[in-house]
């Protein structure tokens, strides 16, 4: 199984009280139910309009069965990152 | 209606009445004051063009192509300002108490328009007019007086040269809570030309508006009305304005409710597109220590909200005592360096994303406490924080550099000879690798008197003679493209600016949607008219790759903010709605009875983006101009916990190129003829609108 990290910012962290944590998933989704599973994050099949995800910072994901790789950092981020 | 500037008489109420019947939600009319003759008059504003522009922005585009005479200097007296409200205002729609003022910019030359909340807007939409556009110049420092049908000049007497709290609490003393003012401080009183106006602890803050207040000998503006205008729908409204509170309490806007737009920094430095040491990098190494949610736990003392706002975004701050985790300062709270009464800074500020990042990290900045001292300096003063923390930014990285010992005469004026005499006291960041030392010798001043990144000491000397226009101050109290015009020896390849309009808090190689919405905006670097940002934070764009289809919904970005800058609603609310163009055809038509579709909104909004840079070409404006500095084209971001990025120079006119073709303008960015908004030789013709006028 995959070992990733996932980060949480902003709305994130102040919810999940922590800034990360480390888990073993082999998707986003599995990395968010194991990281911060009163999140919710993923709602209904997909990713809640308040939050925003990237694996690594370059790319951003909608797909909560995007895999993951040993290795892979998963940030949650908040939504409407401007302002 | 014509009367002596000293004491305008009052207009006669059947001034107001204009001899068409105004559209639900508004006057139909706007007063045209002239501070120089006098001169007071309301101006019919017909319902093709209210229903063209909508209000805020919109209208103000339309309003300065009508009053700004072609090619004025920005701070003479011809150049109109435009306090513009909007149908909305007086509902009872979250967030609608807004108003957007506008006028030529001194900073860019080029069309600016600015947003503000609160009572302002209620009271001035119920003084009975659309918009209040002032022109000329008062014999001496004054306060306008706009009191229904009234409009009057008073002195500004010892108002004048105190600081925005210090100046409104002053007025409030001397007229009672039932009027609300507009103010400047020091700054738009010495021509800043990024100095705000003020009102309720918000600010008109870009682009130098209250340099143009100033430069009509204008302290401040109040108003106070009784003049209401009814909606099409009552009922209606207020079902609507139930619902959208609701949604306002959801998820959507959580986060300003919660932490505020300061948790943008972290998230920023993580995607390495902090703005940092003037656009050095990417990443801040004291990230944490300045962080929204840092603080939040240390110094956060209240939320706030504008007036008639169900989300409250306003989240303030204990300003700098010592042992309060502001920082490990040992000196006693810092002045408003004001001449010749100095006095202690106000207690609190509110901080935003923008002045945390332009203030902390663009400057190197890591001591919490001097943020938000840096950050209450700037609203004393009346500055805006991120053309004044950038241009302290730019004047430390020339210093580094030993740009400043070669500063030669600038084109118009000397620069003083010793740039910046402060009392330096070296780096307190900490940081590994700290900016390389001020070159040996230091032109005679030594190493302790240059300003270098990560100085808090620098930033608070440098933004009080900023404000002030006091020694080197007086060079930078004009912006950084003619700073860096008058130092010379390349500082225009990193002077931070597009259109003369400092960056915001987006590096634009790291976000480059964003990047191209910097360089074609029509009042330069700005974040608020262009939200390409959200194009770079979605799946299906690389934000370091832009490309031709981000420059599309680029396009997509910026009409959206057009409509919610003419309607006006604040952008803080665009999460709630699930189809921002239809619901606010509903909103619009339910105010106004028009029968208003999303369509109709959707090329409202280009109508409005088309005028802006219509105004922009006739006051000279040329594809040359829609570029960002070299540093952005030519340097690759330094690689931090995320990879660095490169924006070629044939990208982004690549992106430009797309950008143009999709607004339907000419690749160059020239834009077609048709329903131009003509420019008008006289200001006092006729109704807005009329054929010719
Ligand atoms: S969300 Fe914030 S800026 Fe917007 S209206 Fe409310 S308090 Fe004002």
């Amino acid at each position: 199984m995959p070992r990733v990290r996932v980060e949480f910012y902003g709305l994130a962290r102040l919810r999940a009280g922590a800034a990360g944590a480390a888990v073993e998933a082999a998707t986003v989704r599995d990395a968010l139910r194991a990281a911060c599973p009163g999140l919710a994050v993923v709602r209904d099949g997909r990713v809640a309009p308040e939050y925003l995800l990237s694996v690594g910072g370059g790319r951003f994901t909608a797909d909560p069965d995007e895999p993951l790789a040993d290795g892979d950092s998963l940030l949650v981020l908040g939504a409407d990152a401007g302002g | 209606m014509r009367n002596e500037a000293e004491d305008l008489a009052p207009i006669p109420h059947s001034a107001f009445r204009t001899p068409h019947s105004p559209p639900f939600g508004y006057h139909g009319q706007y007063l045209r004051i002239d501070v120089t003759t006098g001169d007071v008059r309301a101006v019919p504003l017909p319902e093709d063009v209210l229903r063209q522009y909508v209000g805020g922005v919109g209208l103000a585009a339309r309003l300065l192509h009508r009053e700004c005479p072609p090619g004025v200097d920005p701070l003479a007296p011809d150049n109109p300002l435009a306090f513009v409200f909007s149908p909305l205002v007086g509902t009872p729609l979250t967030t609608s108490a807004k108003f957007a003022v506008a006028a030529k910019s001194p900073l860019t030359g080029r069309f600016n328009d600015a947003l503000s909340s609160s009572h302002f807007a209620l009271s001035g939409k119920k003084t009975g007019s659309d918009a209040l556009v002032i022109v000329g110049r008062a014999a001496a420092p004054s306060i306008l007086l706009i009191d229904d049908g009234a409009v009057r000049l008073e002195p500004a007497g010892h108002l004048w040269g105190r600081t925005t709290p210090d100046a409104t609490a002053g007025l409030r003393d001397r007229h009672g809570p039932d009027w609300s003012f507009a103010v400047i401080g020091p700054a738009g009183e010495r021509l800043v030309r990024f100095a705000t106006i003020s009102h309720d602890n918000r600010h008109a803050g870009r682009g130098g508006l209250g340099a143009v207040l100033g430069s009509k000998n204008l302290k401040a503006v109040g108003v106070r009305g009784t003049r209401r205008t009814p909606v099409a729908d009552p009922a209606g409204v207020v079902a609507a304005a139930r619902d959208l509170s609701a949604r306002s309490f959801g998820p959507a806007a959580a986060k300003y409710r919660e932490l505020g737009t300061v948790a943008n920094l972290l998230t920023f430095n993580r995607l390495n597109a902090l703005p940092t040491r003037n656009f050095q990098a990417g990443q801040f190494e004291g990230a944490e220590a300045v962080s929204g949610e840092a603080l939040s736990d240390a110094a956060r003392v209240a939320r706030r909200s504008c007036a008639a706002c169900t989300i409250g975004c306003e989240h303030i701050y204990r300003v700098g005592d010592r042992g309060e985790g502001l920082g490990d300062r040992t000196e006693p709270p810092a002045t408003n360096g004001l001449y010749p009464n100095p006095s202690p800074l106000s207690p609190t500020v509110r901080l935003e994303y923008e002045s945390l990042f332009a203030l902390g990290p663009l400057c190197g900045i890591s001591d919490r406490g001097v943020i938000l001292r840096a950050a209450r300096l700037c609203d004393d003063l009346g500055m805006d924080t991120i053309s004044a923390g950038a241009t302290a930014a730019f004047a430390m990285e020339c210093s580094e550099r030993g740009l400043l010992e070669d500063t030669g005469p600038p084109p118009e004026e000397t620069p003083p000879p010793n740039p910046l005499p402060y009392e330096g006291r070296g780096d307190q960041t900490g940081r590994p690798g700290a900016s390389p030392p001020p070159p040996p010798g230091g032109g005679g001043r030594g190493e302790g008197s240059l300003p270098h990144f990560g100085d808090g000491d620098a930033l608070l000397s440098l933004l009080g003679m900023i404000g002030r226009r006091e020694g080197p101050g007086d060079l930078l109290a004009d912006g950084t493209r003619r700073a860096a015009a008058a130092i010379g020896g390349g500082a225009a390849d990193f002077a931070p600016h597009v259109k003369g309009l400092e960056l915001p808090g987006y590096e634009p190689r790291a976000l480059q949607a964003m990047a191209l919405g910097f360089a074609v905006g029509t009042r330069g670097a700005d974040h608020n008219r262009s939200g390409a940002y959200e194009v770079d934070f979605s799946p299906d764009a690389d934000r370091r790759h832009g490309d031709a289809e981000s420059a599309r919904r680029a396009v997509e970005t910026e009409d959206r903010a057009a409509l919610i800058d003419s309607l006006i609603l604040c952008k803080f609310l665009r999460g709630v709605f699930p189809d921002l163009w239809a619901e606010s055809a509903d909103l619009l038509a339910k105010v106004t009875g028009w029968d208003v579709t999303a369509d109709e909104l959707r090329a409202t909004a280009r109508r409005v983006i088309d005028a802006k840079k219509r105004f922009n070409i006739r006051e000279g404006w040329t594809p040359a101009e829609d570029t960002l500095p070299r540093r952005f084209l030519g340097e690759r971001l330094p690689d931090g916990s995320a990879p660095g990025a490169v924006l070629p120079e044939d990208r982004l006119r690549a992106m430009i190129r797309a950008y143009n073709r999709a607004r339907g303008w000419t690749e160059d960015g020239w834009v077609g003829s048709e329903e131009t908004p003509p420019p008008t030789p006289s200001p006092t013709r006729g109704p807005v609108g009329e054929p010719g006028a």
